[in-house]
This record gives C-alpha cells, sequence and structure tokens, in this order.
C-alpha cells in the first residue's frame, strides 16, 4: 500500500506538472487548434481512473480528491467544485467496474479508461452547466484517447510493479 | 455448524459494511464538491480568496516548469524558423536557377529580337515587301554554299528573289519549294552580282569564288580606277535581280586574276557562317505577274543605317523596338511575352505602337521618290516576256567569267 502511494503521488505530481505546466504554455506558445486538441491529456483523471482499477473505490475517490485539489487549485477558479465531484465519481466507477469486470487485455482496459473519462468529462461539464450555466463541452477526442492509451500502458507496468490486480483484491475479501 | 453459520453472517455483515463505506464517502464527496461550487459560484469573493491562497501555494512548483517549458517552446520555434528559412533557401536557390535559365533564353530571343528589328528597318516601295525567314540549313561543298530558309512559294516566294540580311546582300533564292527554299550565296562561284563602289561609281561585277573565300570584284572597264577600302553596292542595271543600293562589301585590297586583269578583293557584309535571319524581297502579290524580280534594278531600296548596324551585336532593350511585324515573324504575341515572365517596363518597351510603325515604313513623299517611274515599269514589263533571257541571267554571267576578259558587265 505505501509502495503504491508513493507511485501515484509521482504519478500525480507529475501529472500536474505536464497537465498545468507545460501542456498550457505550449497550446498558448503555438496557436495551433489541432495540436491543442491532441495535448489535452488527461493526465490528473487518470491517476484517480489508475487508483480506483487497482486498489477500489477508496483509493480510487482519495486519489481523485487529491487531483481535484491540485487540478481546481493550479488551472481556473471554479474548477474546484466540479473537479472534486467529477473526479471522485470515476474514482469510485473505475473501482466499481473493475470489481464487475475482469479487465484483460490491453483494448478492453484502453477502452475501460477512455470510457470513463468521457463520464468524467460529462459529470465535469454537468455540474458545471448546473451551476454556471456555462457551454462548455468540448470533448478533446485525440487527447482522452492519448490518455486512455498511456492509462493502459500504466495499468500494466504498475500491476506488474505491484504484483496485485483488484480482482486479487476481491478474491481475498 | 452453529460457529460456521456465525463465520457467513459475519462475512455478509462486513461486505455490506464496506460497500456501504464506500457509498457513504462517495455521496460526502459529491456533496461536498457540490458545496464547493455552489460556493465557487454563490460567495465567490470568499472562495476567490480561498482559491487565491491555494493558487499561491501551488504556484510555485508549476512556474519553474513553465518559465522552462516556455524557454524551450521559443528556441523550438525558433528553429522551425531555422528550418523555414533553410527551405526558403531552398525554394529561391531553384527559382534563381529556373530565372537564369529564363534570362538565357530571353537573352536569346532579345538578340533575335535586335536582328529582327534591324531587318524591319529595311524600307521599300510599294510594289515590294520584304518576307522574313529563317535560316534553318546549310548545304555546303568544297565550294558553294546553300542556305535553306524556312520560307517557301506558301509565303510568295518565287524563284531568283533577292536574298538580304541585316548587312547587306546574301544571294538569290535558288529553287522554291511549299515551304522552303534554297539561297545561293554570293561566294558560291555560280553567283555573279552587278556592283558599283559608292564612292567612285566604278561599276563592274562581282564574282564569287566560293565558300570561306574572299569575293571578286572585276571592272567594266579595267583601267577604271577602284579605291581600296570602298564599299561595294549593287549597281543600277534594269535588268538586274537584285534592287540597287544594298551594300555588299568592302574593297579590301587590289589584285591580279589568273589573266592578269586588275580585280578587287571584296570582304562580304554579311557573315555567311553566322547567319541566322534573312529578309527575301518578293513583288508583292498582286503585282508578281507584272512585277518579277529581274527589274528590280530600276528600284532603290532603303537600307538600315550604318549606326544601327553598328549596334547590331548589342543587346539592349532600349535599343530593340520590334515591330508587330517582326514579333508575328516570331511567332510571339503579348501574351507569350508574358508568359517569359518579362517585366511590365519590358512589354512596354517592346510593345508596337503606331508611331514604331510609321517610322519604318517610307513616307508618302519618299515612296513617292522611289517610286519607278511609268517608263521604268513598261521596260520592266517588256523585260517581263522575256523571262527566259533574263533567268539565264546567271548562267550567261558564269560563262562570261570563263572568257579571259570580260566582255559584258551583268
Amino acid at each position: 500500500m505505501i509502495r503504491f502511494i508513493i507511485i501515484m503521488g509521482l504519478f500525480l505530481f507529475l501529472g500536474l506538472q505536464i497537465e498545468a505546466g507545460v501542456l498550457p504554455q505550449v497550446e498558448s506558445l503555438l496557436h495551433n487548434d489541432r495540436l491543442e486538441l491532441l495535448l489535452s491529456l488527461r493526465l490528473l483523471a487518470l491517476g484517480a481512473v489508475i487508483a480506483g482499477m487497482m486498489r477500489g473505490e477508496i483509493p480510487g475517490m482519495l486519489t481523485g480528491l487529491i487531483a481535484a485539489l491540485l487540478a481546481g487549485f493550479s488551472m481556473q477558479y471554479g474548477w474546484l467544485g466540479a473537479g472534486i465531484v467529477s473526479f471522485t465519481a470515476i474514482g469510485y466507477l473505475a473501482g466499481l467496474l473493475a470489481r464487475h469486470f475482469r479487465l484483460n487485455g490491453l483494448f478492453f482496459r484502453w477502452f475501460a479508461i477512455f470510457f470513463l473519462l468521457v463520464v468524467e468529462r460529462m459529470i465535469f461539464f454537468g455540474v458545471r452547466w448546473f451551476f454556471w450555466r456555462d457551454n462548455l463541452l468540448s470533448m478533446p477526442w485525440p487527447g482522452m484517447v492519448l490518455t486512455g492509451l498511456v492509462g493502459t500502458i500504466l495499468y500494466v507496468v504498475l500491476s506488474r510493479l505491484l504484483k496485485k490486480n483488484l480482482y486479487a483484491i476481491d478474491a481475498e475479501a | 455448524m452453529v460457529s460456521r453459520g456465525i463465520r457467513q453472517i459475519q462475512f455478509t455483515v462486513s461486505v455490506s459494511w464496506r460497500r456501504r463505506v464506500r457509498i457513504g464517502v462517495l455521496v460526502v464527496l459529491v456533496f461536498a464538491g457540490l458545496a464547493i461550487a455552489a460556493l465557487e459560484k454563490y460567495r465567490s469573493s470568499e472562495s476567490f480568496a480561498f482559491w487565491t491562497r491555494g493558487y499561491e501555494k501551488i504556484s510555485p512548483i508549476l512556474d519553474p516548469v513553465r518559465e522552462r517549458t516556455r524557454r524551450w517552446v521559443m528556441t523550438a520555434l525558433k528553429l522551425n524558423d531555422l528550418w523555414a528559412a533553410e527551405a526558403e533557401k531552398d525554394r529561391l536557390s531553384r527559382e534563381l536557377a529556373q530565372s537564369k535559365l529564363q534570362n538565357d533564353l530571353l537573352f536569346e530571343q532579345l538578340g533575335r529580337l535586335q536582328r529582327l528589328s534591324g531587318l524591319g528597318r529595311w524600307a521599300a516601295p510599294p510594289q515590294l515587301r520584304f518576307v522574313p525567314a529563317d535560316v534553318t540549313g546549310l548545304i555546303t561543298s568544297d565550294e558553294s554554299m546553300l542556305l535553306t530558309i524556312n520560307r517557301g512559294r506558301a509565303d510568295g516566294i518565287g524563284a531568283r528573289d533577292p536574298v538580304v540580311a541585316l548587312k547587306g546582300l546574301v544571294g538569290l533564292i535558288r529553287s522554291v519549294q511549299e515551304h522552303t527554299a534554297q539561297v545561293q550565296a554570293i561566294t558560291d562561284p555560280m553567283s555573279v552580282v552587278g556592283a558599283a563602289t559608292r564612292d567612285t561609281r566604278a561599276r563592274g561585277a562581282l564574282y564569287g569564288r566560293g565558300r570561306n573565300k574572299p569575293l571578286e570584284f572585276l571592272p567594266e572597264n579595267e583601267v577604271e580606277n577602284f579605291n581600296v577600302g570602298s564599299r561595294l553596292i549593287t549597281s543600277r542595271f534594269e535588268n538586274s535581280n537584285f534592287p540597287k543600293g544594298i551594300t555588299i562589301g568592302v574593297i579590301e585590297k587590289r589584285d591580279l586574276n589568273l589573266y592578269g586583269i586588275p580585280v578587287g578583293v571584296v570582304r562580304s557584309a554579311v557573315a555567311f557562317d553566322t547567319l541566322e535571319e534573312v529578309l527575301v524581297i518578293v513583288p508583292n502579290d498582286s503585282d508578281r505577274d507584272d512585277q518579277t524580280t529581274a527589274s528590280l534594278g530600276a528600284i532603290r531600296i532603303v537600307m538600315p543605317t550604318g549606326d544601327e548596324l553598328a549596334n547590331e551585336t548589342t543587346v539592349t532593350l532600349a535599343g530593340s523596338i520590334p515591330t508587330t511585324g517582326t514579333l508575328h515573324t516570331l511567332g510571339m504575341t503579348t501574351q507569350t511575352l508574358r508568359n517569359m515572365q518579362m517585366t511590365t517596363k519590358t512589354l512596354q518597351a517592346l510593345k508596337h505602337t503606331t508611331s514604331t510603325l510609321r517610322s519604318t515604313k517610307p513616307t508618302t513623299g519618299t515612296a513617292r521618290a522611289i517610286k519607278p517611274t511609268t517608263s521604268t515599269l513598261r521596260r520592266a514589263a517588256s523585260t517581263t516576256s522575256t523571262s527566259t533571257r533574263r533567268r539565264d541571267s546567271a548562267t550567261t554571267a558564269t560563262r562570261r567569267r570563263s572568257q579571259p576578259r570580260p566582255e559584258a558587265t551583268p
């Protein structure tokens, strides 16, 4: 568990650096719409998804909470509350999904992560619409596909590193 | 049995309890998020202050990354600019090579225009017209030389029509096909031309001595004086094949022929080896039956001036303003010139104007002055009827050459 916390802490730190530090600078300097879609990685949300799929709902939600705090305080005012709702929700959904489905195979893992990222975006913009009535529902599909690929690779690496999948915990329970 | 049942109940309660905890945490977090979102919306001042404190805590972590990223991106953009500059340099190099090639072609065209514009300054009375032609071939033997031109019977050219170049006389049309013709140069041993010195008006016959050999001027009167350096022109004989006044060449020195008769060694004004464009002097189509070249001796035509000849080799845009006829001769239109990417200034320099045409045409007064009189035309008509005699004039002249002493002039 300690190793998992350290790894997720490192991942969230790097994800924050990339998502809130590097990518906005690159996008603002290059002024390329296609590149902007490609660079819209959702790494902080991916942390919640990975934690939920590998350790269950509670770690997923706590990781999502931390990721939402990091994203909310580093990017833009007004994203904190919606971020907490959407990130914790997909952390819970990731754990629930991994508990009910054996996500064997790269494609299924990629699809599950991609699906959860889409759900996160919808929840986020739903909350934003509920309170702020803004119409900002945009899906950076290339960025989310890439994020799904990154998450799949990370899932494979971490499951081998930690030698434990969620269904092993499930079997213990 | 009882203990097993108790364990099963404990396990069931444990699973249910964990699930409730998970759902409870989810609900708490969701409600917390919604509450924060509501605070952000409805208590914006307090929540913004709170958010600013959080932002200030995270900024020290992100600012170095942002700054470093900005520097890297700017460096990458500079590299991108360098690559773009390199690509631009390659493109410009290709364009430069293409432009050089086009410039060479244009220079060649301008040289041709220059030559043809000089030819365009020839002026003739209304009975005659000039047909520009390109020299497309050269048929040579040890002595003779025939030039092939790209104009023929379809252009109104007939046998024995005189041919001139910018600097002077070239020869006669020897044979004509539909679209080509052969020109017998005056250097051909079969060629004899009636000539006279411009200064002393000493008349005589000019014989061709073969390719790359000087011409030989045999005076009509063997004791008649002629000066070395005199310019020879075609003489005024009514039955001559050539209009009078056409420059033939310059007497370079005196000499004696095989029979001890003093002759002048003449250098032709035309460089036959580098000849590219010529003019064929033909009667107008309507007068073709009546006006033959054999009667051209009474007609004076105007050659380009010496200054124009001197400037012939200088290819400059300002010096060459070709006429419309010249451009048509070249098969060039304004659009063609535009396709050659010539500048508007160049096009304007080359553009035909009415004044240019008028300057190349003889004025009415000039035409009247050089117009043959009625009596001359009648004599020309009488000579037309005896065409056989006229057409054999060259043969006769050749026979005369073989005699020890010339008894007649061409």
